[in-house]
């Protein structure tokens, strides 16, 4: 007993190294709350400065040991597995994260109320976020998505406005009830399988020789929380409302950071499912949520009017896209899912920056936009090409991101010859097409409209400057896709 | 003995969670929900949980229970009227609960589940925090964390200091 | 099997029919207690019959994970009742298309 425990306690010691990104996350967090005591002046951009320098240390960290990740590691008693692939989208986490505290510099809904708290919350959310990517057990899935879902209700309510607290409250009753509905299947699954590590052996076994249909309930019970946090089919409803209430920069961050934290652990979980031979196709039901969650999302962004409920649509839309990659389940898919992610993080931080420019001169809703291209023409033409980013149209990045990802699945479609995969890829180049009318709606405003009365009034040139560089990447992505798809290629799947 | 004492606990819980649905006050329902909370803590004692069980006491009837009674008296103040809540989607939703109950408890009959004879091993409590402090640190601490967020985010989003009158 | 199950499915079917029924946050809050507390069951009377510890352990951490969402959450419904004056996620309808 002796020798063991000691030798845990080792390993204990030895996890802190692998998982140094967390805690240097950590200590931000209790740099940042000691910090603010100390605080006379609460305008000071001190806070902002300590959380970004935070995500740049976590960052470069991540980056410069990625050999490190090359073979997987089991940390903590199988509580987390470091990797290349979550190390991978810890690293996007941290960019948006980073982002994210630049815009919050120049955001009119927040500037006046900013408070260090908001930092805190922030690098939370992105705490939780990196450990639901790297958990391998079912304690730290439930423990890391409630510290990601609470610092998410909390920023969403920060407008402090009528509207943020009936996103806040919304956003709130609608994802405790799914993760408690997703806590019931996991105790089912703890039942029958006797062990909490998903990614065991010992899972997968127990639920190959105890197949039932409750192990199907159950599982989808388990979905239900993951499919909340990335805002699919059936648990899409409070997007357009928190999107509609919240801050700019904690939209750009909720439309990126817990969607991709909530897509890897959906991988790893349904891998564990994937490996057992219970007779149940779980690539049908996926197929069928992904082209639900794209057609939901598309149909309805046509007939919006405002510019941020048309982004909580499109958000919708683009996790359909995302868990095509979850569908086909193949190293070839895998790799378009790092590409795409990478995509679409960048383009929808381009959005949202030039969104947040055009409200600050109080352009929020689409008929406003009309003519204002020529007196923002810098921000229109980056606003265009993100958009077209987002569409998957040349010369951007995100045509090359939706190549890889219709490829990966057309691929897998000739692998296994199921007629699902063949529907569900041409729904989505469908919904491409579809997708084109309500993207270019904005650019169609902005460049073709007369023009309007609206002059610059603020000073944007921070966000322009921001923008500027996130769209120069999309379109040398387009350029060089190999620059980052081969060092995608390096990345090791063992799942 | 204990099985009759299960039987009576497991009937108080279940009594107080169905009687919750058919109340129409929110203080009546919050009431009810320590009721079953309690009993559900007796039931944790005889399934050998005893640690648990005075966490679910000193937590949920000492910390939740007086949260929800807060929540219920500083967002009724002003209204001044009774606690009445309305229902809605009555006969969908009795539909939906009946359905899935009895579809769960026959596939919880036909399922087998993980069964493995365990040796009873020594002092519960001692085994507790050495398991705290090794295989569960990394919950432990992040769990840490979280209530510290937590107090943090209630305190913000409570506060009048950002709340601009309208 | 252990009747034990049976109250978890109760109680979880209770939660769930309160969260649709109920037409105030507070009531909802409480019908999500419900919900988790049925898992915490769950877990613990699975618990009996496999090795360690994990069952009793994430029924744990799912009760202080509970105590952090209902601190959050009564104090996003204090904030809304606030602006509203009342908790009826029905009559909070400002969002819409």
């Amino acid at each position: 007993m002796e020798q063991t425990l000691s030798a845990k306690l080792k390993s204990i010691s030895v996890g802190l190294y692998y998982t140094m990104p967390e805690v240097i996350l950590s200590l931000g967090i209790v740099a940042v709350v000691v910090f603010s005591f100390f605080l006379r002046n609460r305008k000071t951009n001190v806070p902002a400065l300590l959380t970004l320098g935070v995500f740049i240390a976590s960052i470069a960290y991540a980056t410069l040991s990625w050999t490190f990740y090359r073979t997987p590691v089991s940390l903590f008693g199988n509580m987390v597995r470091a990797d290349q692939f979550s190390a991978y989208f810890r690293i996007l986490a941290d960019v948006a994260a980073g982002l994210t505290v630049l815009m919050a510099l120049r955001s009119k809904d927040l500037s006046e109320k900013l408070s260090s708290e908001f930092y805190v919350f922030l690098i939370s959310a992105v705490l939780g976020s990196h450990l639901l990517m790297m958990s391998t057990n079912l304690i730290m899935v439930f423990i890391s998505l409630e510290v990601l879902s609470i610092s998410s209700y909390i920023l969403a309510g920060y407008k402090f406005s009528r509207k943020g607290a009936e996103g806040s409250l919304k956003y709130f009753l609608f994802g405790s009830a799914a993760s408690a509905i997703m806590l019931y299947g996991f105790s089912i699954l703890f039942g029958i399988t006797g062990t909490l590590e998903f990614t065991s052996a010992t899972f997968t076994n127990n639920l190959s020789t105890n197949q039932s249909a409750l192990v199907i309930v159950s599982s989808m019970m388990a979905f239900a929380g993951f499919l909340y946090k990335i805002a699919a089919a059936p648990m899409h409803i409070w997007a357009p409302d928190v999107y509609e209430g919240s801050p700019m920069p904690v939209i750009a961050f909720l439309s990126v950071v817990p969607k991709l934290a909530g897509i890897v652990v959906l991988i790893k979980l349904v891998m564990a499912f994937a490996l057992t031979t219970v007779q149940f196709d779980w690539q049908l039901v996926l197929a069928i949520i992904a082209m639900i969650t794209i057609g939901i999302g598309n149909f309805s962004a046509l007939w919006q009017n405002s510019a941020r409920r048309m982004m909580a649509y499109s958000s919708i839309a683009q996790s359909g896209f995302l868990l095509i990659g979850v569908v086909c389940l193949t190293p070839q898919s895998m790799q378009a899912l790092l590409f795409y992610s990478a995509v679409y993080m960048a383009s929808n931080y381009a959005v949202f920056i030039a969104l947040q420019a055009f409200e600050k001169n109080s352009i929020d809703s689409i008929p406003l936009f009309g003519g204002v291209g020529r007196s923002f023409i810098l921000i229109s033409i980056v606003l265009l090409l993100a958009l077209v980013s987002l569409t998957g149209i040349p010369p951007t990045g995100g045509f090359t991101s939706k190549l890889f990802m219709f490829a990966s699945l057309w691929a897998s479609y000739a692998q296994t010859g199921k007629t699902i995969l063949l529907w569900l890829l041409v729904f989505g180049l469908l919904n491409t097409v579809v997708s084109l009318f309500y993207y270019l709606k904005i650019p169609y405003y902005t460049f073709l409209k007369t023009p309007g009365s609206t002059l610059p009034s603020e000073n944007t040139a921070f966000e322009n400057f921001l923008a500027v560089i996130l769209v120069t990447g999309i379109l040398f992505l387009f350029i060089r896709p190999d620059f980052l798809m081969g060092w995608l290629n390096t990345v090791n799947f063992v799942l | 003995m204990s099985l009759l004492t299960l039987y009576v606990f497991e009937c108080l819980a279940g009594v107080a969670a169905l009687s919750i649905l058919f109340v129409r006050n929110v203080f009546h329902a919050a009431l009810l929900l320590i009721v079953c909370l309690i009993s559900l803590a007796g039931v944790f004692v005889i399934y050998n949980a005893e640690f648990i069980a005075v966490t679910q006491i000193l937590v949920y009837a000492g910390g939740v229970l007086v949260l929800i009674i807060f929540g219920i008296m500083l967002s009724s103040r002003l209204a001044g009227k009774p606690l009445q809540v309305k229902s809605q989607y009555v006969l969908p939703a009795s539909l939906i609960g009946i359905f899935s109950a009895t579809s769960l408890i026959q596939l919880f009959y036909k399922q087998q589940f993980f069964q493995q004879p365990v040796a009873k091993a020594g002092n519960p409590i001692t085994q507790t925090g050495i398991a705290l402090m090794s295989d569960f640190v990394l919950p432990f601490e992040v769990v840490g964390l979280l209530l510290l967020i937590a107090l943090l985010g209630a305190a913000v989003t409570a506060s009048s200091f950002y709340t601009k009158k309208q | 099997m252990e009747h034990a199950l049976i109250l978890g499915v109760i109680l979880f079917t209770a939660g769930l029919m309160t969260v649709i029924t109920k037409r105030n946050a507070i009531m909802v809050l409480i019908g999500i207690e419900l919900m988790l507390n049925a898992a915490n069951l769950n877990l613990i009377v699975f618990n009996q019959n496999s090795p360690g510890l994990s069952g009793r352990f994430f029924a744990l951490f799912v009760i202080v994970v509970a105590v952090c969402e209902a601190a959050v959450g009564l104090a996003i419904v204090l904030r809304v009742y606030k602006y509203y004056q009342t908790s009826e996620p029905d009559q909070i309808n400002e969002l819409k298309d």
